[in-house]
């Protein structure tokens, strides 16, 4: 049988997964972290410690703003030593607790040890509020505070759950690691997901290029009620929450409209983990699996780092040279964020970190567009990208609107297509820019 | 031979009676715009702008005509000057008190000179597109990004961006203090200041302390407070001054520009010359 996919637009393109049979190392504990207060989608965390107190791993450092907001804690044990700007994956200075790293104490409440933890014995409410308490955020990239995704209105009802394995990025292989070594673990949090959602079906969505994952996840969700592993397609953007709710179920969320509108809930199998752990263990989340890989073949590998690792501290530990390094990406290469400078923390939502060698660090320069409709044909929300530019250039972001940039997931699978290499992408999100600035 | 005669005849004929009814539909229907509106009309720069605060200079027209005396002061073509809203006041019969002339200026000096300049944006030549993720070409996240949205805003080619100097440069003869690169421009650096010589501003933009500003920038105010003793009108917040425009110029304008230990006090002059 064919693997199911979504129907419009999507690229392919070489995977490039050289870290995917590299098991996750842990990593040395760094002398200083730097917690930034902005890790999720809303409102920054308001900070509850002060200069020279004694955290644990574990503590609370910074309380959930009201709103959409996510509570942040302390992921080593030492000493705050300030609260300072520092430039963080936005690019710009950001709010960072700055803690000094003394030995590894953690909070008593946490369970530290590694045995599995099989039965569910809280109910909805105390789950949800376990969820909020440990700060847990969309792990793939987003970072949409999962308290908030989980909570929806009333009168709204979900069907299914989706757990998102798919990782159609390149190089990341983050999630397919995690899948290979924690299955117990996601299948349980997967259990504990649907019981706080109250569903009785949850998918398992993976791309076909992870062989490993689909086999044993097949083999283990047998023994759980109400888990089906779906095996789809390798298209890029399929990971797209929308894109994945479509091949999965064959829904189509409308426009402007959230998955939860056609019963759906997405979330990461990195968010499903922090799940388990926070449920079963009682851990909030303080730590990530993050894949470093790119062009520079020394630095590859999956590792556990605490959040607020500077990226330099986790090179050094690989005591590799960094020289001709012409980017740095956080993320996978369509979506992922180039980052100033080697000194910027790991926070909840990052990924992956590559490597770009220099010259491929640029853009090629870009010509005039041939009408080839090359990025209508691989726009999985169906706009018209050749249009929205034209229109982003005279400046008509009126009409913009009325061709559904807000749509736009942001994809890049146009810029991707495109053979005249039209920055259509930033066109798009100059719009998006322009038109959130109106309201 | 017929044919050709007959075919002009009908075309000719046809051409008359549309012309005809034209002629009188358009008598019949005929809208007359005020006498007023269209004698300021004729006087007003005619270059739709949209500096006054209305869509074009017709609007503009319209709105003045409609205008009572008190509101007379608030509505000013920037472009057109004294003389044009003199020439305005007097067919509206209203009073007119002159307004000093103005002038756009960027308040940042962060020039490829004086900046260190380490990264690279290599997107869609926009600033409120890189403003969302770029911090610049420097280090300062106050500083101008150079990719001249707000030359591409100007109607009346005033601003240019220098090569030498990675910033814009705005041409005192052109610049008709209209407002449009106040607007665009996403780090809110350009202001609209009375134009003549001992006019001072601070060119930066940052509030960063004074010795992380400093190492990103070598003309960044650093908020050492000292042109706020020269003179009192002067407001020092955030680790930024403001000079505002009802300071004493002609006074001390010679020892505010000394004052400075990082030479971020300016006046037109100083960031002509700039380098």
């Amino acid at each position: 049988m064919k693997n199911k996919t979504f129907k419009k637009g999507g690229v392919h393109f070489k995977a490039h997964k050289f870290t995917k049979d590299m098991p996750v190392k842990e990593l040395l504990l760094p002398e200083y972290v730097y917690i930034s207060l902005k890790q999720h989608f809303g409102a920054p965390a308001e900070p509850v410690v002060n200069k020279g107190d004694k955290v644990k791993v574990g503590t609370l450092i910074a309380k959930a703003a009201s709103g959409l907001s996510a509570n942040i804690h302390s992921s080593v044990s030492g000493t705050v030593e300030k609260i300072d700007k520092q430039i963080g994956v936005s690019g710009y200075p950001e709010d960072m607790i700055i803690i000094k790293v003394e030995g590894d104490d953690w909070e008593e409440n946490i369970n530290t040890s590694s045995k599995i933890e099989f039965l569910i014995k809280d109910n909805r409410e105390q789950i949800l509020r376990k969820i909020f308490e440990s700060g847990i955020v969309g792990m793939g990239g987003a970072g949409f505070p999962t308290h908030i995704k989980y909570n929806f209105p009333e009168g709204k009802r979900c069907e299914f759950f989706i757990a998102n394995g798919v990782e159609c990025e390149t190089h990341l292989t983050c999630d397919n690691r995690l899948m290979i070594e924690r299955f117990h673990e996601i299948l349980i949090g997967i259990q504990i997901c649907k019981k706080a959602l109250g569903v009785a079906q949850a998918f398992i969505g993976i791309e076909a290029n992870k062989p490993e994952a689909i086999s044993i996840m097949e083999k283990y969700a047998r023994e759980y009620e109400g888990i089906q592993v779906v095996p789809l397609m390798q298209k890029y953007p399929q990971g797209g929450e929308k894109q994945l709710i479509e091949a999965i179920t064959g829904r189509q969320v409308p426009s402007g409209g959230l998955p939860i509108d056609v019963g759906c809930v997405v979330s990461n199998v990195g968010t499903i983990f922090a799940v388990y752990e926070a449920v079963q263990k009682n851990k909030p989340l303080i730590d990530r699996i993050i894949t470093f890989s790119g062009d520079n073949k020394n630095i590859l590998g999956n590792f556990k780092a605490r959040i607020g690792t500077k990226i330099s501290h986790i090179i050094n530990n690989l005591s590799q040279e960094t020289q001709g390094v012409g980017k740095i990406i956080a993320g996978g290469m369509m979506t992922g964020k180039a980052l100033n400078s080697f000194d910027v923390p790991i926070t909840k939502t990052m990924s992956g970190v590559l490597l770009v060698d220099e010259k491929n660090a640029f853009r090629e320069q870009d010509s005039n567009c041939i009408r080839c409709a090359s990025c209508v044909d691989v726009c999985p929300m169906g706009l018209q990208p050749y249009l929205l530019t034209l229109l982003a250039k005279k400046g008509n972001f009126e009409e913009m609107k009325n061709e559904n940039v807000m749509d736009c997931i942001e994809c890049g699978s146009c810029t991707y297509a495109c053979p005249a290499k039209i920055p259509l992408l930033d066109a798009c999100r100059l719009g998006k820019i322009k038109i959130r600035e109106k309201k | 031979m017929t044919l050709l005669i007959t075919s002009v005849l009908i075309i000719t004929i046809v051409g008359l009676i549309c012309g005809l009814t034209l002629y009188f539909v358009s008598k019949k229907f005929e809208y007359k715009e005020s006498e007023r509106v269209m004698q300021i009309l004729s006087i007003l720069p005619g270059v739709n702008c949209g500096g006054c605060g209305y869509t074009g200079c017709e609007a503009f027209a319209k709105a003045l005509d409609n205008s009572v005396e008190a509101d007379f002061p608030h509505l000013k073509c920037p472009v057109a000057g004294n003389k044009v809203m003199m020439q305005i006041a007097d067919i509206l019969g209203y009073e007119f008190a002159e307004k000093e002339k103005e002038i756009a200026v960027i308040k940042c000096n962060g020039t490829i000179e004086n900046t260190i300049r380490n990264n690279v944006y290599n997107g869609l030549k926009s600033c409120a597109l890189a403003n969302q993720t770029f911090i610049g070409s420097g280090a300062c996240p106050f500083g101008c990004l150079g990719l001249g949205d707000c030359l591409r805003v100007c109607n009346f080619g005033a601003i240019t961006i220098d090569e030498k100097k990675g910033i814009p440069v705005f041409n005192p003869e052109k610049c008709s203090a209209c407002g449009a690169c106040i607007k665009a421009c996403p780090r809110h650096l350009i202001e609209l200041r009375p134009k003549n010589n001992d006019m001072l501003f601070v060119a930066c933009m940052n509030h960063e302390k004074g010795a992380v500003a400093k190492k990103h920038c070598k003309v960044a105010c650093i908020g050492c407070g000292k042109c706020t003793k020269i003179d009192e009108k002067i407001i020092l917040a955030d680790n930024l001054a403001y000079i505002p425009n009802n300071a004493d110029f002609a006074k001390n304008s010679k020892e505010l520009i000394d004052c400075c230990p990082s030479k971020s006090i300016v006046n037109l002059e100083i960031m002509k010359n700039e380098k």
